[in-house]
């Protein structure tokens, strides 16, 4: 049984937001985020060094004999580092099987049509792989309904944060969501309704730097508990663990649930991967301006291709409507804290955003 | 600066050709000229992919293609390449990023290349050059089309994609104001057919022993000459090839070669000594993966269903096990005793397997040599660890023939 209470047997690991967990809750398994503590170094032999951390751990983690407890995972064609594991995966970790699924980078009608026909293709791998598992319209139906429901509980909750006013630190919203990823929604939602009916009310404090933490995958709190305890507060977290992965719903009820998915799962606010840079600086930027945002700090996994090329234009177009942005590189084990520590105590240290 | 150096360029291998009738001197002719079309005024370009994106439809129309990532390779041969990348790197640009893409973006502050009416890009081989493209749209301020191309081939992938290709002729009759003209495209077609015969001859040509031809040659024409796809002129340039290799088969003249190695990836642009120290030893590349006919031939009644399933073939797309599915009979036809898998650092889609590549080719008996160089950065090239490496790995060559 694994911490939360469900036997290993029923869990699916998934390594990107960008795979529809309801299917997988359909098909009466739950999905969870796999977050791997492995040191990405463990790979190097089966990987080239200067691969994303992310995805070494990842595979460092398969390589573990015995340390993944599920029935499989899923790894979506997020990035070039993602498509080249499953390659490895299936070479070297043979011990759970894995699934692989295409997702376009870009979300025009054909792309989503593409997208909906290949997660029925994905829907029967599963079905035909675990034992029992059936993905019907009406459980996909029921599993859209659950998920949404999760989706507005934590809308509440990064409302909430951007609230001075309001107890729930940047820190609480970190733990939560990182909760959400090994939860499923029977179990988190009564968790959240319970943490939303207690939510206390607190003296604002003044003279503390908003900071909008966003970037790829932050799986350790260590930037958030850095900023937070600098003074700071980590007013919304935008990342593919946080905001993103719960910004907007599945339609329900759709006549076709495969393709009510697709339509979601490809026009949500996108990670990097995605095509449109500028549509996600503008995103960025009202997201800044809602949570009354002083400072952005951008964090980003060492050689994620989909967003290091982001970063200069990102960084200047945010300069140029007055607001300022760090930029933090890390190994995914947050490796070297003491330096990001101190580019972090200077950037709190900056004056608040008229 | 860049448009002097391709019209230098276009001139001398002119004046080659003409002395010597050399399918190298046509080839960079050719390509040359093609590229200077690009800075006339009133052409219309489009930015393209040439190693990915199926050509032959730019071929159906008065337009000129223009790689950004080929063209950044010329660069990189030139000592223009450094200061571009620096350009690049100056506005915060990560020294992880590929040097072909730090080059290409400096060379749009440096206003080396011709501006754009369209960017046209795939989503293999890599996340960068879908990037790069995207981030040059926005600084040219015209609009970028990306050509997703599935992992998986079946029904869906293949109507997906052609749909796709439709759309982007569309949009190029749209751009140039000229009528998208299927009778072009399957003469287009027709012509990249041909050329696709041409090149199996060739390679059967390099089964022979001692190789007639190869190296960084066959490398860089395998990737360089896509630029010219659909197009007349790159069945003549496959013959002109052809025609050499069987003279030298037929003169006995072909470099004596002691080992026989297949290439993946890519090679370096800037001057170093790799080659050289593989023939100094003997060694032949006879075959790299990128000049390997993977697609069939394309429908000519059918051209974008076909150039559909030409995209969904390329060994680039989807799993890596496309990359090694044939390799016991490559290493069998082509008699390769060794491979080599060229590691720039930030080709991360084609040297992340590099262990998956070398324990398939263990298993032939084949010993694999990763190379870790940059493909366009000189700044980090060592020719004593080059060396060094090479040769070592040569000697696992010696000992094992012993």
């Amino acid at each position: 049984m694994n911490r939360i209470g469900r036997p290993e047997a029923t869990r699916v690991f998934t390594t990107c937001s960008c795979v529809p967990e309801e299917i997988i809750t359909a098909a009466g398994r739950q999905p969870v985020r796999l977050l791997p503590s492995n040191p990405p170094a463990d790979a190097d032999s089966h990987i080239h060094p200067n691969t994303c951390g992310y995805v070494k751990s990842l595979l460092a983690s398969a390589l573990d004999e015995g340390g993944l407890r599920a029935s499989c995972i899923v790894i979506g064609n997020s990035c070039d580092g993602m498509r080249k594991l499953y390659d490895l995966w299936g070479a070297y970790a043979t011990q759970l099987p894995a699934f692989f699924l295409d997702l376009p980078k870009k979300n025009d009608a054909d792309s989503i049509r593409f997208f909906a026909s290949e997660l029925r293709r994905f829907a029967s791998e599963l079905e035909a792989a675990l034992p029992g598992a059936a993905v019907t319209d009406e459980s996909l139906r029921s599993a859209v309904r659950a998920h949404n429901r999760v989706r507005l509980l934590m809308g509440e909750v990064f409302s909430l944060q951007r609230d001075p006013e309001k107890s729930i630190s940047g820190r609480d919203v970190f733990d939560l969501c990182l909760e959400g990823t090994r939860c499923s929604p029977e179990e988190f939602i009564p968790r959240l309704e319970g943490l939303l009916s207690q939510v206390e009310e607190r003296e604002p404090v003044s003279g503390q730097r908003r900071i909008l933490l966003t970037g790829n995958l932050i799986s350790r709190p260590d930037p958030v508990a850095m900023i937070e305890e600098l003074g700071g507060r980590v007013v919304a977290l935008d990342t593919c663990t946080g905001l993103r992965h719960y910004e907007t719903l599945v339609e329900e009820d759709a006549a076709d649930p495969m393709l009510a998915l697709a339509a979601r799962y490809l026009a949500r606010p996108s990670c990097p991967r995605m095509e449109g840079l500028e549509e996600r600086f503008e995103r960025l930027q009202k997201l800044a301006d809602h949570a009354r945002a002083d400072g952005i700090v951008f964090s980003c996994v060492k050689f994620c291709d989909p967003l290091i090329y982001d970063i200069p234009m990102m960084s200047s177009w945010f300069r140029g409507v007055g607001i300022s942005f760090l930029y933090l590189e890390n190994d995914y084990t947050w490796s070297g804290s003491g330096q990001t520590k101190t580019r972090l105590q200077a950037f709190t240290e900056l004056e608040p955003r008229v | 600066m860049y448009e002097e150096m391709i019209r230098v360029m276009e001139r001398r291998s002119g004046e080659a050709f003409a002395e010597t009738g050399s399918a190298r001197s046509l080839w960079m002719h050719e390509w040359s000229k093609l590229v200077l079309q690009a800075f006339e005024p009133g052409k219309k370009v489009i930015y393209i992919s040439a190693y990915a994106f199926p050509l032959e439809i730019l071929a159906a129309f008065d337009v000129v293609p223009f790689d950004f990532e080929l063209a950044s390779g010329m660069i990189g041969t030139t000592k223009m390449a450094v200061p571009t990348m620096v350009e690049c790197e100056d506005r915060g640009y990560s020294p992880d990023i590929c040097s072909f893409h730090r080059i290409a973006l400096g060379a749009f502050y440096l206003e080396h290349f011709p501006k754009p009416d369209l960017l046209l890009t795939t989503s293999f081989y890599c996340d960068g050059k879908a990037k790069t493209n995207e981030i040059l749209s926005i600084l040219h301020q015209k609009e970028a089309m990306l050509l997703q191309v599935p992992s998986q081939l079946n029904r869906d992938s293949i109507r997906y994609v052609e749909q796709q290709l439709r759309q982007i002729a569309e949009r190029i009759a749209a751009t140039v104001g000229q009528p998208f003209d299927e009778d072009r495209l399957k003469e287009a077609v027709r012509s990249s057919n041909r050329a696709r015969r041409t090149q199996q001859r060739m390679l059967a040509r390099l089964k022979h022993r001692p190789a007639p031809w190869g190296g960084s040659q066959l490398v860089s024409f395998s990737i360089n000459s896509l630029w010219l796809a659909g197009r007349e002129v790159k069945e003549r340039l496959n013959n002109l090839f052809l025609r050499e290799m069987e003279r030298r088969i037929e003169a006995n003249e072909a470099s004596p070669e002691r080992h026989r190695i297949y290439w993946f990836a890519w090679i370096p642009t800037y001057p170093s000594s790799l080659f050289d120290i593989l023939a100094e030893h003997q060694v032949s590349v006879p075959l790299c993966e990128t000049f390997r006919v993977f697609w069939d031939e394309i429908d000519e009644e059918n051209p974008l269903e076909g150039l559909a399933l030409k995209c969904l073939k390329n060994p680039f797309v989807g799993s890596g096990a496309r990359r090694t599915q044939d390799l016991e009979a490559i290493s069998e036809e082509y008699a390769i005793d060794g491979a080599m898998l060229f590691a720039t650092p930030a080709c991360r889609h084609s040297k992340t397997t590099h262990r998956l590549l070398r324990d398939q080719l263990r298993e032939l008996g084949v010993p694999l040599l990763t190379l870790d160089m940059d493909i366009s950065d000189p700044r980090g090239y060592s020719p004593e660890q080059i060396r060094a490496r090479v040769e070592d790995f040569i000697e696992i060559l010696e000992q094992r023939e012993s």
